[in-house]
């Protein structure tokens, strides 16, 4: 795509001069999202502040067969909003508006540029909250949360984002603006919204959504809980999930964090703590929550716990929650670079496989810490290291893999929440055979027959996508 | 072709069978199906009794992987063991041993939906028969995973028009954790219509239909009714015996443009959606 087609893109569109950024400062700020080891420019950046606009931009790219890639807040962290063989992005920071809330069937429409946490801010006073709540909530959209089928602390209890999703208005990957499910949700029509949901921005854009609106629990309980060492960490997370109880969080954070915290904001924990598990139990029944939380703490001490710290109020819980909300931003004290893993196994091999976290680390001679998700089994094992030198990448790539082939031979997936993007595509291999990707290539092919609609990601690389692959990779390759 | 039932005991005699087949029906009889189009027509009927049976149950994990042909009521005896149970609730009815491929392909609504899903959410992963004959896995064990395009959603509640269940790995839950059933009762009757409406309509909707109502689901604001809707309200969904559910227009065309890409020769369970497409 080149001068030509962008006269032609501002010259056809009817949208403002201030909805086209263009020139090479547009370029560079929409070359990556938060995944930032490869990179791609895009010809021109969108603006559409209604489906209509997405459509006629759709439209248009069709026609000239320019690639399109919708962005959000662009917090991904697989590459899902790199345009990956430039064209133009779709970018829905204009699309901030809730149109409707529908308390008495609590749910609401909103446009999906919107902010996630905006949506529960919306209905608190009800009540109420949008439950998927991933620790980017403050700016991460809900599109870009549909596309990810994003996760959260309270995913344990409450589902990642799929389930949340009643019905969305959206552009199809040829430009025609479709309704799937809707206020109520789907009944028995065919799960089209569900394939939707999750597959990253491939099979159209999604503009407009019916999110479902979750009761606000009256009693909540927070319980920090300090191991001296890893394992009797992990075993407690396994134990609790085969007791039957779901706390609605679960997270697990080890050394490497407690030392980012303390460096980073001061946060102190007990002498000795190699490990924490910080638990959370909610639900409308005080006897209930209670007993569940009196349940978590006893096979906590059994299994060897040294503190137990229980929140006595809403301060004091904001208290516990700032280890898990300040934890991967305080890595930054460790080292320049911070990459982010997202490996799931199934829960009651955490034990074996965080042993496997510390020794690939350990071979690969990269510093690891570990913070997630540990009642989903959903882990993300941090390596920090320095990225201007070339070998400590190579390394960190290595053991990442490594870490992944862990997860896939103990029955788990190569990531649990941030996606495939452009990151994972050489690991789909791994874990599907060529006929199960052929499967999902047909998936796919049904909905996005010209492969214009964020091409590259997902599946791994057609032609076009390894001819450009090595233009992605960022300074440091 | 003359009409024929099989019952394959192994993957590879499935895979084989449907490669070699003209047109294949294999979800058992059930009354929510529209079975006359299908019965009508000729092919091979896929029998899976011989493929069944629990895998694994994975307790710890609160996972078990199962073989589709395996009746609901074998697998909650097997999970019964580890006290724990797929959480499957129904009216009176003929539902409860239909097999697992069958209650997957028609994710019927029931009453402990509200409380604990149904099986788009406890599906994590399958193997499933293509078309062609090519065995696939979708999914994983693991509770949660976003590689790659999830058709496990996709293909729960299609009828098996996209593909054959041959086996599931499903979320099981504790038996002690089990919600209590949120249930009025009302005339006893066979089910004949499955109505969820919104929240804000049901109260009303109990009142007019009170004539009908055999069970109202305070919970998941859906009534179940010995007798069809008349007029049902806007935003409701529907499930009546004989029928296949209501597909919008998008959905339909969505529909057939899957379809050709997974099935062009029409050969899975065809005359499921007849009644809509018409």
């Amino acid at each position: 795509m080149g001068r030509f087609e962008i006269d032609s893109l501002v010259r056809e569109l009817c949208l403002r001069p201030d909805q086209i950024l263009t020139g090479s400062a547009a370029e560079r700020a929409y070359d990556c999202d938060a995944y930032t080891v490869d990179r791609s420019r895009p010809t021109a950046v969108t603006l559409p502040e209604r489906t209509e606009e997405v459509a006629e931009i759709v439209r248009w790219c069709v026609m000239h067969s320019v690639p399109f890639t919708a962005r959000g807040a662009g917090t991904g962290l697989s590459g899902g909003a790199l345009p990956a063989l430039g064209g133009v992005v779709i970018s829905t920071k204009r699309l901030t508006k809730i149109l409707e809330i529908d308390v008495p069937n609590r749910c609401l429409l909103a446009q999906t540029g919107i902010a996630n946490r905006k949506l529960s801010d919306a209905v608190a006073a009800h009540g109420l909250h949008f439950a998927p709540d991933p620790s980017s909530q403050n700016v991460a959209t809900l599109g870009g949360n549909i596309a990810e089928n994003a996760g959260g602390p309270h995913t344990l209890k409450y589902g990642v984002t799929a389930p949340h999703i009643r019905g969305c208005r959206m552009v199809t990957a040829n430009g025609e603006i479709i309704e799937l499910g809707g206020r109520n949700g789907l009944g028995g029509e065919l799960d089209f919204l569900g394939l939707v949901v999750g597959s990253e921005g491939t099979l159209g854009i999604v503009t407009e959504a019916w999110v479902e609106l979750t009761p606000l629990p009256r009693e909540v309980e927070t319980a920090l809980i300090a191991f001296g060492a890893v394992r009797p960490a992990t075993e407690t997370v396994a134990a609790i999930i085969a007791s039957g109880v779901i706390p609605a969080a679960l997270e697990f954070m080890d050394r490497g964090i407690l030392a980012a915290l303390r460096a980073a904001f001061g946060l102190v924990y007990p002498d000795g703590t190699d490990a924490l598990l910080l638990v959370e139990c909610d639900g409308d029944d005080r006897a209930q929550v209670s007993r569940e939380m009196a349940q978590v703490e006893q096979i906590a001490r059994d299994l060897g716990a040294i503190e137990i710290r229980r929140a006595q109020d809403a301060a004091d819980r904001a208290k516990l929650w700032a280890a898990r909300k300040k934890g991967v931003g305080a890595m930054g004290r460790l080292a320049p670079t911070v990459v982010t893993h997202d490996g799931v196994i199934p829960r009651s091999a955490l034990p074996e496989m965080l042993d496997a976290v510390y020794r690939i680390a350990a071979d690969h001679q990269i510093g690891v810490a570990n913070i997630f998700h540990a009642g989903d089994g959903n882990l993300h094992p941090c390596f920090y290291f320095d990225d201007r030198d070339p070998d400590q990448i190579r390394r960190v790539v290595a053991a990442g893999e490594a870490i992944m082939r862990e997860c896939i031979a103990l029955g788990g997936s190569i990531t649990g929440e941030h996606g495939v993007g452009v990151e994972k595509l050489d690991l789909m291999s791994l874990m599907f055979s060529e006929d199960d990707l052929a499967f999902q290539r047909d998936l796919k092919r049904a909905l996005n027959p010209g492969d214009l609609c964020n091409p590259c990601k997902v599946l791994p690389m057609n032609k076009s996508c390894v001819e450009h692959k090595a233009r992605w990779r960022g300074t440091a390759w | 072709m003359v009409s024929q039932t099989v019952r394959p005991d192994s993957i590879e005699a499935i895979a084989d069978l449907v490669a070699g087949a003209h047109r294949v029906y294999h979800l058992q009889p059930h009354p929510f199906r529209g079975l006359a189009a299908s019965a009508a027509m000729d092919g091979t009927w896929l029998d899976l009794s011989r493929w069944s049976g629990v895998v694994h149950h994975y307790a710890d994990d609160q996972t078990v992987v199962v073989r589709a042909g395996t009746s609901l009521s074998e697998l909650q005896a097997a999970l019964a063991g580890a006290r724990q149970t797929i959480p499957w609730a129904q009216l009176d009815g003929p539902a409860l041993d239909s097999d697992i491929t069958t209650l997957i392909g028609l994710n019927l609504p029931h009453p402990l939906m509200a409380q604990h899903g149904t099986w788009r959410d406890w599906v994590l992963g399958m193997t499933v028969v293509r078309a062609n004959g090519t065995v696939v896995k979708l999914g994983s064990r693991a509770v949660k995973n976003v590689a790659g395009y999830d058709g496990t959603r996709l293909l729960t509640g299609s009828r098996g028009i996209f593909g054959i269940v041959i086996e599931a790995t499903l979320r099981t839950y504790p038996l002690g954790g089990l919600a209590t059933l949120d249930l009025q009762l009302g005339r006893e009757d066979v089910v004949h219509c499955i109505y969820r409406l919104q929240r804000a309509d049901v109260e009303l909707e109990c009142e007019r239909l009170a004539e009908s109502l055999v069970a109202y689901d305070r919970a998941a604001h859906t009534l179940y009714l010995s007798q069809a809707v008349p007029a049902p309200l806007p935003h409701a969904h529907r499930w009546e015996v004989g029928k296949p559910p209501a597909q919008s227009t998008a959905v339909s065309a969505l529909r057939v443009a899957m379809k050709r890409a997974l099935d062009p020769d029409d050969k899975l369970n065809p005359g499921e959606y007849d009644e809509v497409v018409a």
